[in-house]
Order: C-alpha cells, then structure tokens, then sequence
C-alpha cells in the first residue's frame, strides 16, 4: 500500500463505535508493521498476533487513557512511535494518512475498552493483514447495541431477608481468577452490573459466593475434624471427599428415595455436614448456609452496598464520593527466573501477569443461614466458630503464598429481625457430649441405614473405579 | 395411617393463617443482589419459595423432610399448601393470581462458572484421579441472567406477604453459592391486574391451553400449574409465555399504554430510529401516539391508529384489559417499507 498523500486529523474522524473500532484496528496494523523481528526474536515474532489479541486485554484493563493504553502495547512489543528512521508512526486509513497521537486523540478511551473487550481476536487478526485489506469488513458489523438506559425508582422500603453481614478491607492485593485464559493475563472476575443510579452496564470485579463456600467448607471441615482429635486422613477417602468437595453423585443418588435416617444422622452428627452438606450415602442434600457473592464498593455498585457501609449519607453523595471499580484494580508481574547460571536450568523465564483489586478496596459479603428458625443450634453455633477463625485466619482469594487476599473484618451483624448468630460454645459442649458418635459417623465407609446402590446390568457393571486401588496408609502431614 | 391424615393438622392452620383475607393488586419486587440461574425455558415462580416458608413456619421443619414419605400420587387436596395468594380454579386446577418473574429492561443473559475439585491430598487413598471416576474435577457453567429486579404481579395479601418474604433469601437454582441472592423485597399496591394477563393481553403466567386464546406472547407446551411446579400432578398443555431478556413491559404515558415492544418495533421498523435509546425512542413514540387518530377494528379485535406526518406510523391498539389502551405494535406507513430483517 502506497502512503496516502492526504493526511487526516483528529478532528476529521466522526464519532462512534464504529469509527473508533476502525481507527483502532488500522492503528493496531500500523503497529504491527513496525514490531522489529530482530528486537524481539523470531519465535516471538511468528506468535505476535496471539500475543496481541492477549495483550489488548491487559493494557486496556490496567490503564487509565487511551495514551497509556497505546503506550502499554508499544513497550511490550519495544515498538518506537516516536521517530527512527521512518519518523513517527503514521496509521494509513484508505482515505488518508493519521499520525498515531492524533489517532489517539480521535479514540474515546470508553470506547477503545468496549471494542477490546468485544474481540480482541478480531483487532488482532486485523493488524496483522497488510494493506488495505479487510476494510469492507468494518461495514459488516452492526453497530453496538444501544444500552436502554434503564433507570429505576430505587426503593424506598425495603423488605430486608434475614442475612449476615460485614465490610472486608483488603490489607493486600486479592486475586480471584476469571471465567477466561488471556495467554499469560490472569485477569479478575467481572460480571456485568446495571448502575440504577446512571443506567448504564459495567464489568465489576466480584468474588464469587462459591469460591468463598469452597474456601469456608475446608476451613470448616478441617475445625470439625481438629477438635475430634482426627485428620482427613484418617477416615475413609469416600467420606474425606463428601466432607471436602461436596462427594460425587453415585448411581442411584439422583432417584426419589429420600432416606431420611441418613439425612437426619448426617446432621446432628457433623454440624459443619448440616451448613455445607453435598452427596453422602447416595443422598443428595442441601446445606443451610447460603454464601453470596463479595461485592466491590465502587461508584457502580453504591446503591447496594451503602446501607451497610454508610447508611447516614445518601445513596447519590455517597457514590459520587467513590472510585470507579476500573480505578479498583491493577496488575501484578510475577517473574520465574531462568537461573541461566545453574547447570541444571531449563533456561525459561517466565512472566505472569495478575490483575488484583488493590490493597484497601473494601467489599462487602453477606451469607443467610436457611430458614432461620429451623436451623439446629449447634450448627449457627459452628458458623460463629466457623467465622471467628475465617477472622483470625483472615485471608480469601487465591495466591495466598505470594500474600495476595489478606483481608480484615469486623464480625459479621445480623440484619434487621435477624437474630444474632449464638455462641461457639453451643457446639463446643454438642461435640463433647457426642464426640463417639461423630467419630463413628465420621470413620464409616458406609452408613448402615443407607439405600443399597443399584447396581447396573448383570452383576453390577463397575467402570475403572478407584475402589479397586490398592488402600495405603500414608503419613498424613500434621495439622497446621 | 396416611401421609394426607398425618399432616392434615398443619395444613388446616396454614390454611387459616395464611389464606389472604385483604386481598389487592400488588407488585412484589426482588432487587438482586446476584445473578439468578435462568435457562430461559421454566419461568421463575414466587408460589413455591411461600410454600417452603409455610411449610417451616408450621411444622419447624424443611419441606424436603416433610414431603419425603409424601407418595407422588397423592391428589393436590392433600398435599396442596396455602400461601397468601388468591386462587382460580381452572380445569380442576387452583390457579394462582401471581405472575412469573418478569426481569427488569437492563437485564442481559451471562453465565457463571463454578468449580468442584477434589482436596485429594487429604484422602487416604495412594493416588486419586482427578480426572475421572468419583474424585472428577468438574466445571459446571451454569446459565444465569443479571438483572436489577424482577417482578411479580400478584393478587394477594400484602403484610402476610412482606412477613414471609422476610425469609425468602433467594430466587432460582444454585443458591447455595450465591446465585438469585435476594437484596430486598418490595411490595406495593398497584392499579395493575397483571396477574395473568398483562398489556394486550400478553400473557403473564402458565394457563391452561384453552384459558389463553385470546392472549399473546406464548408458546404452547407442556407445563405444570401449581406449585411445586417440579410436580407432575398438575402438568398439562399450557401456554407458557415467552419473555424477552431486557425487553421492558411499557409505561403509561399520555393517553396510551406504550409496551416494551411496540418500542422495540418502532426502533426495528420506521427508517433512522434503530440508533436511538429506549427512552428517546419512547418519547417519539408517545408524541406521534399522541397525536394519532383512530382509523378502524380490526377483525381480532385489535384497532389500528395511524400517526401523523411524515412518518404516518400504524399503531395496533388493544382494549381488551382494564386501563388505558395499550399500544401493542408499530408498523410504518405502509408495508412496503418494512425492512426484511424484521419479519
């Protein structure tokens, strides 16, 4: 492609999404072409598109403007825009020629996250076609769905349901993994949220309710078996796996026999079984506690966090007052070293990119407790056990080694008409006065009373089953 | 002795306590605080998680428990539970005056994954595959909708209602790790009867195929009547009605109730609108509304309005439920110009 002789402006290109997702793919190809095989090696080199699409993800989340967006790109592909001997980079449009920083000018940084976000395979894929080609493409697409702009009467009287809640601060960067792999990007978990104060959609970072369960279960569990004097190693794999994971759905399980001596055994005997249950003995059974999701407190989500954080301001002066989440959140680089010097090295560096929520965010979690008045005591007994250690523990979220998810909080306080959680000592003197049943229930394979599985075709058809493992008795570690 | 005799008892009190003596028109509002688990084909239902309430109000145990030796033949006059709810009988069937659960206009489809895996290094087994058999790690993704609020429109009784509702913490599947977390409940009086007809007679709730011939917005299938709707004592050929995820129900502006997609029609059909937002086109749509006049009835009822020029839109009107005249369509001036895309 020849250099257009007609040189363009910011002030030439029209507003909209779909301009600007034009502007940005030829800026992107512009950009391509410049990438320095020699610079950055040619094994690199043959993947650079994929490295792209991976990269546009992470630059546009972890900055603030279309300037720094473009910058982030340039440095990871050590591309000079500035000048060398072909003189500032110019994005060659087939009605003109654009130099980069008024190409940057031109594109709405709201809008750049948008069309990044949509398919970053497509602006790659794009930047690295040569030429003119491709741009009939731009006029295929529709343009972007017009948001409703939906905005609510918020309500005024509100029927609360019975919950338990507390604001978490992050004393260190918390990391929980999204639902998607960008290359070496691990990027947080987003959902999109509806702002009732503006009408307008956003990705807001969120821990998921069912990490936060996966996490407190283990706790739990691990607590129970402590104070029996036992640990998961010592009883039978099939229970360790119901008590740690949930169990597995074995034939049978999912038929209509519910057998309710089995059912009631497990809950009086394991308190923690009763709040977080799962599949034991073929019976599929539901926990009482029901953990929500964290929610950030930022601008988009002050409507349903600020009567728990600041209930005396109003909803609008106190969102005005917060950052955006986007603001919230920014990137880790973690290094593996090559140790070159080593003669036993592999010779691989590593870099892993995180996006964490930075330290002294706050969110705020809720958990209910299922109809609250038919909750045994002894199991919200264990729940308040359960949270003073989740407390002095005081950490959720992954990479706990690297210190990432230390948070701090105070106890959580019921709702209004919940009633307050009991004490510990409820289910402390309950694990006294039954300590040998529990143990029983605990190290049986099977519970006597429980349903005889089916067994399928003649003689009972099994699959390559673990049962038929050899079973060892490994040193188990101690309990920390 | 029967399971109906056992628990006769229970269910006569509920029955006196909890049948709805000031019934109203009311809105009952869920603000969420989570997505809930919606796989758009069985609509959400607020009867049943009343039910579940009732059921430990009364007995001081879970619903599961007590309807475990319940046989699942057993006929919908011993087992049925009272919520504060009105009632219709329809075929034999009580019908409740409740909506499904409509979704608020900024509701858009997502999805949320969620992980089971082993702790196999806490097993007393040698080695654990984690890849298959009864340790398999698994990733569920299950279909979920992200919205503000959801509604129900019902016919009952409004402080028995805010008392249970205090203990209906969540909506749909998986609520366990946080999916269909409720925020609040609001109820509150309105002058709407959508109970099972909304505007233009679109149709709100499951009805018998034979109740729904002149309502709009369904789908004939199979379906159940009364909660609990897993139940197939009260499965039959209904219409079920189909719900557009983020598409509003319509606000009465000016002498005319304009619905969501009559709305959305306009923005599809009459030339330069696709651009504009929901509330620039409602505006529009609500002055030429305004200044439409009517030209005749149509053979099903339905009137056509054509609005002025130059645009000359045909607007199809309903009367057939209480309120203003609804405004159910948009067509341009004549059928020459209706795009191809939309049907």
């Amino acid at each position: 492609m020849q250099r257009p002789e007609n040189e363009i402006l910011h002030t030439d290109i029209k507003p909209g999404l779909q301009h600007a997702r034009r502007l940005l793919a030829y800026l992107l190809r512009a950009t391509h072409v410049r990438i320095d095989p020699q610079r950055i090696g040619r094994e690199r080199y043959r993947r650079v598109s994929t490295e792209l699409a991976d990269m546009l993800i992470a630059a546009v989340m972890s900055t603030r403007s279309t300037l720094g967006f473009y910058q982030a790109i340039c440095a990871r592909f050590g591309v000079d825009v500035s000048g060398g001997e072909h003189g500032p980079l110019e994005v060659w449009l087939p009605e003109g020629r654009i130099r980069w920083d008024r190409a940057c000018a031109a594109l709405k940084f709201e809008d750049v996250r948008q069309i990044v976000r949509e398919s970053p395979d497509f602006l790659a894929t794009f930047a690295a076609t040569r030429g003119a080609e491709g741009d009939d493409i731009f006029a295929a697409f529709p343009e972007p769905t017009v948001s409703v702009g939906y905005i609510p009467k918020l309500p005024e009287c509100l029927i609360s349901p019975r919950s338990y809640r507390t604001v978490w601060t992050l004393t260190g960067p918390m990391h929980h993994g999204a639902d998607n792999k960008t290359g070496n990007n691990n990027l947080f978990r987003r959902h999109t949220v509806t702002d009732p104060l503006t009408g307008f959609s956003h990705h807001v970072p969120f821990k998921s309710g069912n990490s936060i369960r996966g996490a407190l279960r283990d706790k739990a569990m691990g607590l129970h078996l402590r104070l029996l004097g036992l640990k998961a190693t010592d009883i039978p794999p099939s229970k360790a796996h119901a008590l740690l994971a949930g169990g597995a759905v074995e034939q049978g399980a999912d038929t209509a026999t519910v057998n309710n001596v089995v059912r009631r055994r497990a809950r009086e005997l394991c308190p923690p079984w009763d709040l977080f249950a799962g599949c034991v003995d073929q019976q599929i059974m539901q926990g009482r506690g029901r953990i929500g999701d964290a929610t950030l407190v930022c601008r988009e989500t002050a409507w349903k966090v600020h009567q728990v954080v600041a209930p005396e301001i109003p909803v609008r002066e106190f969102a005005a007052g917060l950052p955006s989440c986007d603001e919230l959140t920014e990137f880790r680089q973690l290094v593996r070293n090559k140790h070159a010097e080593l003669e036993q090295s592999d010779g691989v560096q590593m870099l892993v990119n995180f996006e964490v929520i930075r330290e002294g965010s706050q969110m705020v979690h809720a958990f209910q407790l299922w109809s609250i008045d038919g909750v045994a005591p002894q199991t919200a007994s264990f729940m308040s056990y359960l949270l003073n250690e989740f407390r002095d523990l005081g950490w959720d979220g992954a990479g706990f080694a690297r210190d990432f998810g230390t948070i701090a909080f105070d106890a959580y306080t019921p709702g209004e008409g919940t009633p307050p959680l009991p004490t510990p000592d409820i289910y402390l003197e309950y694990v006294e006065s039954r300590r040998q049943e529990m143990i029983d229930w605990l190290m049986e394979e099977r519970s006597p009373d429980a349903t005889p599985p089916r067994m399928r075709g003649k003689g009972g058809k099994r699959g390559a089953s673990q049962q038929d493992l050899p079973i060892g008795t490994p040193e188990a570690p101690e309990a920390v | 002795m029967s399971w109906a005799s056992e628990n006769r008892a229970w269910r006569e009190r509920a029955r006196e306590r909890w049948a709805p003596s000031l019934p109203e028109p009311l809105l009952v509002r869920a603000w969420l605080d989570a997505p809930v688990a919606y796989d758009g084909y069985d609509p959400l239902t607020l009867e049943g998680a009343l039910q579940c309430v009732v059921v430990a109000r009364e007995t001081g145990r879970t619903p599961d428990d007590v309807f475990s030796d319940c046989p699942l033949s057993a006929s919908i006059e011993e087992t049925d539970i009272q919520v504060p709810i009105v009632d219709t009988v329809v075929g034999g069937i009580p019908v409740a005056h409740a909506s499904i659960g409509w979704f608020s206009p900024d509701a858009v489809e997502t999805k949320r994954q969620n992980w089971k895996r082993a702790d196999a290094e806490h097993y007393n087994r040698p080695v654990i595959k984690i890849s298959q058999a009864d340790t398999k790690t698994q990733m569920v993704a299950k279909a979920t909708v992200t919205a503000l609020h959801v509604d129900f429109y019902v016919e009952g009784d409004r402080e028995k209602l805010r008392d249970l509702l205090l203990e209906v913490p969540t909506l749909g599947a998986s609520r366990a790790g946080g999916l269909g977390m409720v925020h609040g409940w609001e109820v509150v009086a309105v002058p709407l009867t959508w109970w099972w007809y909304g505007p233009g007679r679109r149709l709100m709730r499951s009805l018998p195929l034979d109740a729904t011939q002149c309502a709009r917005g369904f789908s004939p299938r199979e379906a159940t009547l009364r909660a609990p709707y897993w139940h197939p004592r009260t499965r039959r050929w209904c219409g079920v009605p189909e719900q557009r995820i983020g598409e509003p129900m319509g606000e009465a502006r000016g002498r005319f109730f304009i619905t969501g997609h009559a709305v959305r029609r306009f923005r599809e059909r009459i030339p330069g609108r696709r651009k504009l937002g929901y509330s620039a086109a409602l505006a529009e749509l609500v002055s030429l509304a305004e200044a439409a006049h009517y030209v005749r009835t149509e053979s099903d009822g339905t009137e056509l309005w054509r609005g002025p020029s130059p645009t000359r839109v045909r607007l199809i009107v309903s009367r057939q439920i209480a309120g203003l005249p609804q405004v159910l369509t948009v067509r341009p001036a004549w059928d020459g110009l209706m795009p191809a895309a939309a049907p």
